[in-house]
């Protein structure tokens, strides 16, 4: 008798200490949830498990052993989608040996201990995209990631995200055009202007397409190509100035592209076309004044309420940071963009679910929906205000950051 | 009894040897010892160690020395097993950017880093000082695919065989050091790319035309030669575990100083670590490492990278790793048969027992007590240094 | 007759002419009433719903149950708020070039180099700014002397406020030299200006002695370090590094100088001695720094007005044009107010504090009566960033309107003709 009560207490001891292992809930209770995919929800709950986002909404039962994280009265929304982010990787962002260099692919060259991912991820931001640097042609394929994990493969959201290419005339600066001297370096040698860039760009396509017509042996390069041709990977075009603009338009129509504009600092000079030939832009870095900015010799036209005007026409526009490690902060982004005109809502979706659609990672990040991943910003008061802190971050359904109580010093 | 018969057997052959032969090699020496640090059979107090014809006859505490050897009286002293400096690039150059980094090309795999080796080079005797017996001698971090390291003991004095190892692998680099402004690549993703391509093209290889560069990196796929791949920090090592994973690479981590964060991952895939020298200046957080790395099941071995860096000092790295987490008998192991058996010498070299080569270091103390200095340092039964007193 | 009907016709032209002048001229009104949704007063408490009565561009009164004579013109203002125009302490844009060559200039003066068209001040304006003290930059030991401007005025002369004001003295060595060399140059200078003085004055006491006449003055280019040294202008000490700023305490004691500490942002760190100082700062334009704690390799946002703010510092803000936001005043208090500064205080580190610092808080800087009629009048709160200055009012008159900024138009609207051709070709 005695041996079974034993037993029993024996089993019901491991019981409690070996219990099936429930994935533990958290529940965030917050004076205002915005969730950007549907109306602000007052008072609600959001409940996540596992890394996500279970259930959302008012009088939702919360599950005894759940954690329970009270927002009181701050503003929850999602975490921040940066389409176009200051890399997270060391050393040079391209490959330089080539102008075209479509195989680079800068996932493999991520440092998932970067400065850059530590600050920004205090700014709310919980996705970003990264592409090669801009001194390519054809930079090669950018990648999603979150700012966590050890190793990049951990940090990896999709991979092989988008192929850059980049028809300003960054792509010119270190070349140094062969004339009377022997080349000594791979930096003699072309594109020193704006044909040559477009040229390269045609001449890269089109070998790419004869390479799909026939036989030989496959060049990797172009193999990434083709599957761009056929739009198995997005295309993101850098252009600022209206007429590399309407250049990338003339090859996209030449090939049948489906673009993606980066920068686009003169959008607005043509919003029309952009809404009708529904291409998406992403906005950033934000300039106050036109001429040569930096070391570009190209001046712009700017107008401080590109992102207004080209989301009125009915342009899908993102706020992004446009790779500037100073600019990290695109939630002072999106005020920005709402004092110079923007609608509220839309700039509030431009930081959250038209990257992520852009990027094509809606699916998991840009709002706060059932089943999407649990990446939640708590913010001190209205978002789009300048005085509002960030006071925690959640990604994947962990806190990685809280603001230490009191002031910061 | 069987001892006796031996030993006399032995006299008669080392006296009819003394004969034949000129020189000490031929004469048994017995080294009396205060503390023996065999590394395999642990701690012999107060012992002998009988060296004859360069190799380890015996060791115990009542070895019997035989008649006629010379008796090396270190009592009071510690013996070890010559240290083996598991990557360094001493003897190679004047200059510190010298003859270790052939840096014309990316890829330089055909490249024998013997061939550059100066034996009598300043930085060998201080080596050999400080109780350094084999090193592996290999290339720099800024190939990408660099040349082939060497495993060689210090001791050239005499016709031997010192060389253990002239292709004992071949050297990669995965760190950012590797990467030059007007040289392919200039890029991590480059670097990436390009070494890939190699391994691409080696497995690819027919074998049909004379390709020295193929052919070795052909072994390598094959694993049939060890990768040495350079990888410092988390991201470089995550690289380094992904293309060992792709490739299927028999592979060892150079200089993997950040090894720790991601040990769980290196042990997993039983990767051992060439670990990166600690010096005296270097930051607490880093000290603590190598601790770690070992705790979590990880084989690592100490290298100097001299001279690329102050150390030459090889104990150095393991009473300062001793000090901060790593528990002394690893320290020990990781000067002397850890390396070995990384460097596939373990039949040979990384302790003192029966059979092995006698390289041996003697202290005049514990040999993780930083005030201990090295005494004697003998390779194949040869003294090589000794200690003079001011 | 003819010629009669011809006169009178052209001096009825000349009247109706001389009538309409006078009737369309701007007036430079004599008594004004302000009635404003809120007034940020700075001095005291806020006022809602207040009237600000002006007379010759001087405030007369501010309250809610002030009376407003029949003959006041009336501004509306009943959906804004109006508070004291921005003061800048500090800044050396404006300029053509902001350093001189040479170490050793303390007789230069900003004066000759402000540039009334640069876009600088047409921004500072469009913001609210309505006095900044123009320096010399960091790169020179002994910079030259500044001078106070509105932004507001075709030539310099129409923009000055004050003419003589602040002299720049930059611990940051130039290039080349290292600091030990820069510090001895400064008291060098200042060794070798004592002895000239001693010598001047030994000559003047002769002079007199012998009852001759007197008429040396002295030495031009020393006569602002001398002015300097007699208190009679201030030193804006510019350190780069924490290191600096034991120096210039060093150098405001040593002469007993009336000095602003303008700082680098690496200054922070020595926050507590300025505060045992007790002298007033500029801050960087740069209010975030980023550090890495050695131990969790974390990286750790450092606020720098808050560090201030804690250690008991009185300062205020400078701005660039460096990233969003950084180019508004307004903006530089909001961000100290995000990180727990009050408002109040944030508020006053833009227009009272810098006003004190350069000597022309009797003025301007707060709402107050007897001050000068200089005010803002914005579409919401200032620490807002959807509020616009709508007006700028500059002793009484209005100096800039909103409605009427063409360039601001053409920056946020969309252009009008839009030249989109229909097809790519």
């Amino acid at each position: 008798m005695r041996i079974y009560v034993i037993l029993l207490t024996f089993l019901l001891l491991v019981s409690v200490f070996v219990a099936p292992g429930r994935a533990e809930v958290t529940a965030i209770k917050a004076g205002k949830i915005l969730t950007i995919s549907g109306e602000p929800i007052t008072d609600g709950i959001i409940l996540v498990e596992d890394g996500k986002i279970v259930d959302i909404g008012t009088g939702i039962e919360i599950p005894e052993d759940a954690v329970v994280i009270d927002a009181g009265k701050s503003v929850v929304m999602p975490g921040l989608v940066d389409a176009s982010a200051a890399a997270p990787v060391r050393g040079d962002l391209n490959e330089q040996s080539s102008e075209i260099t479509p195989t680079f692919r800068i996932s493999d060259a991520l440092d998932p201990q970067s400065k850059a991912l530590k600050r920004v991820v205090q700014m709310g931001v919980t996705t970003l995209f990264v592409s090669p640097g801009r001194q390519n042609v054809i930079g090669g394929l950018g990648v999603v990631v979150k700012p966590t994990g050890k190793i990049p493969q951990q940090m990896i959201v999709k991979d092989e995200a988008a192929l850059r290419i980049v028809m300003d005339l960054d792509s010119t600066e270190g070349n140094r055009i062969p004339r009377y001297q022997a080349p000594t370096t791979f930096y003699y040698r072309r594109p020193g202007t704006r044909m040559a860039i477009i040229w390269m760009l045609r001449k890269s396509f089109f070998d790419a397409q004869q390479q799909a017509d026939s036989e030989q042996a496959e060049d990797p390069n172009l193999a990434i190509l083709s599957a761009a041709l056929k739009d198995e990977i997005p295309i993101h075009v850098n252009a600022r100035r209206a007429i590399v603009i309407r250049a990338a338009l003339k090859v996209a129509d030449e090939y049948g592209l489906k673009l993606i504009l980066q920068e686009c600092t003169e959008g607005y000079k043509m919003a029309g076309q952009l809404a009708e030939r529904k291409i998406p832009v992403v906005l950033g870095p934000f300039y106050y004044y036109p001429g040569n900015i930096g070391q570009y010799r190209e001046g712009r036209k700017v107008n401080w309420n590109n992102a207004g005007i080209l989301a009125e026409a009915g342009v899908k526009v993102a706020l992004a940071s446009g790779g500037q490690s100073g600019a990290i902060d695109i939630l002072t982004a999106a005020t920005f963009a709402v004092r110079h005109g923007m609608d509220r809502d839309e700039a509030l979706k431009a930081i959250t679910i038209t990257p992520a659609e852009i990027l094509g990672v809606a699916d998991r990040v840009g709002s706060l929906e059932k089943g999407k991943d649990a990446d939640i910003v708590i913010l001190s008061g209205d978002p789009l205000n300048v005085t509002t802190r960030v006071e925690k971050v959640i990604l994947n359904g962990k806190t990685v950051y809280q603001q230490t109580s009191g002031e910061t010093s | 009894m069987k001892n006796r018969r031996f030993l006399s057997f032995l006299v008669i052959l080392s006296s009819s040897f003394c004969l034949a032969s000129s020189g000490s090699e031929s004469q048994v020496l017995a080294i009396r010892a205060g503390k023996i640090w065999t590394l395999t059979d642990g701690v012999i107090t107060n012992g002998v160690i009988i060296v004859n014809n360069g190799k380890i006859q015996a060791v115990g505490e009542d070895a019997e020395v035989p008649e006629g050897a010379k008796v090396l009286d270190m009592s009071g002293k510690n013996v070890m097993p010559g240290m083996i400096d598991a990557h360094c690039h001493i003897g190679l150059s004047l200059d510190i950017l010298g003859e270790m980094d052939e840096t014309v090309a990316a890829v330089a795999a055909d490249m024998q880093i013997l061939d550059a080796f100066n034996p009598h080079a300043d930085d060998v005797r201080k080596a050999l000082r400080s109780g350094v017996t084999t090193i592996m001698l290999a290339p720099g971090y800024r190939n990408p695919v660099g040349g082939q390291p060497a495993v060689v003991k210090l001791d050239t004095s005499k016709a031997n065989e010192w060389v253990l190892k002239r292709t004992a692998g071949v050297e990669f680099s995965l760190m950012n050091q590797a990467l030059m402004f007007d040289r392919e690549p200039t890029s991590r993703a480059g670097l990436i790319e390009l070494v890939k391509e190699e391994l691409d093209q080696a497995k690819a290889e027919k074998g049909d035309a004379f390709n020295p560069r193929r052919e070795v990196l052909k072994r390598v796929v094959d694993a049939n030669l060890p990768a040495y791949i350079w990888a410092h920090n988390v991201d470089e090592i995550a690289s380094a575990m992904a293309i060992i994973d792709e490739y299927n690479l028999n592979a060892v981590l150079v200089a993997a100083g950040q090894g720790d964060e991601v040990a769980d991952m290196i042990a997993k895939r039983n990767l051992p670590v060439i670990y990166p020298p600690l010096l005296l200046s270097s930051k607490d957080k880093d000290l603590k490492r190598a601790g770690r790395m070992a705790n979590s099941g990880v084989k690592l071995a100490f290298a100097s990278l001299a001279p690329k860096t102050d150390l030459c000092d090889l104990r150095t790295s393991a009473i300062l790793a001793a000090k901060y987490g790593l528990d002394k008998e690893t320290a020990l192991r990781s000067l002397t048969i850890n390396a070995a058996e990384i460097l596939g010498v373990a039949d040979r070299l990384g302790s003192i027992s029966e059979g092995k080569d006698a390289d041996l270091v003697i202290l005049n103390g514990d040999p993780l007590q930083l005030a201990s200095s090295v005494e004697m340092v003998l390779i194949n039964g040869n003294i090589v240094y000794q200690r003079q007193e001011e | 007759m003819k010629s009669r009907s011809h006169i009178t016709f052209v001096s009825m032209f000349l009247i109706g002419f001389a009538i309409s002048t006078i009737a369309y001229a701007a007036p430079v009104r004599k008594k004004l009433a302000v009635e404003a949704g809120r007034i940020i007063t700075i001095a005291g408490k806020d006022i809602k719903n207040g009237v600000i009565l002006i007379e010759d561009g001087t405030i007369k009164a501010v309250g809610t149950d002030v009376e407003i004579p029949w003959d006041a013109f009336v501004i509306e203002a009943k959906d804004q708020v109006v508070m004291p125009g921005f003061v800048m302490a500090h800044t050396s844009d404006g300029l053509d070039r902001a350093n001189e060559n040479m170490p050793e200039v303390p007789f230069i003066s900003t004066f000759d180099s402000i540039d009334p068209i640069s876009t600088f001040f047409e921004d500072s304006l469009r913001d609210g700014v309505v006095a900044m003290l123009v320096l010399p930059g960091n790169n020179t030991l002994l910079g030259g002397t500044g001078t106070i401007v509105k932004p507001y005025g075709r030539t310099v002369e129409a923009m000055l406020i004050k003419r003589y004001a602040g002299l720049k003295i930059s611990l940051q060595p130039s290039q080349n030299t290292s600091r030990m060399g820069h510090m001895q140059r400064f008291r060098r200078y200042v060794s070798d200006l004592k002895d000239y003085l001693e010598e001047y004055e030994q000559r003047k006491a002769d002079a007199e002695e012998e009852k001759k006449p007197f008429d040396e003055e002295i030495d031009v280019t020393k006569q602002s370090m001398v002015d300097l040294l007699n208190k009679k202008l201030t030193a804006f000490i510019y350190c780069s590094r924490a290191a600096d700023v034991p120096k210039a305490i060093e150098i405001q004691k040593t002469h007993e100088l009336n000095t602003v500490l303008v700082l680098g942002p690496d200054c922070y760190k020595a926050a507590g001695l300025i505060a045992k100082s007790k002298l007033p700062v500029v801050l960087d334009s740069q209010l975030i720094v980023w550090e890495t704690n050695e131990q969790t390799n974390e990286e750790e946002m450092k606020v720098i007005p808050m560090i201030f703010h804690k250690a008991g510092v009185k300062f205020a803000f400078q701005t660039d044009t460096s990233q969003y936001g950084r180019r508004y005043l307004w903006y530089q208090a909001a961000t100290a107010v995000k990180h727990g500064m009050k408002r109040e205080e944030a508020l006053k580190s833009i227009t009272l504090y810098p006003a004190q610092f350069i000597g022309v808080d009797n003025r301007l800087g707060s709402i107050e009566t007897g001050k000068e009629a200089t005010l803002i009048f914005l579409t919401g709160d200032p620490l807002d960033a959807q509020s616009w200055v709508d007006q700028v009012m500059i002793a009484g008159e209005i100096v800039y309107e909103r409605a009427k900024d063409e360039r601001l138009k053409k920056l946020l609207e969309p252009p009008l003709v839009i030249q989109e051709p229909k097809d790519t070709d």
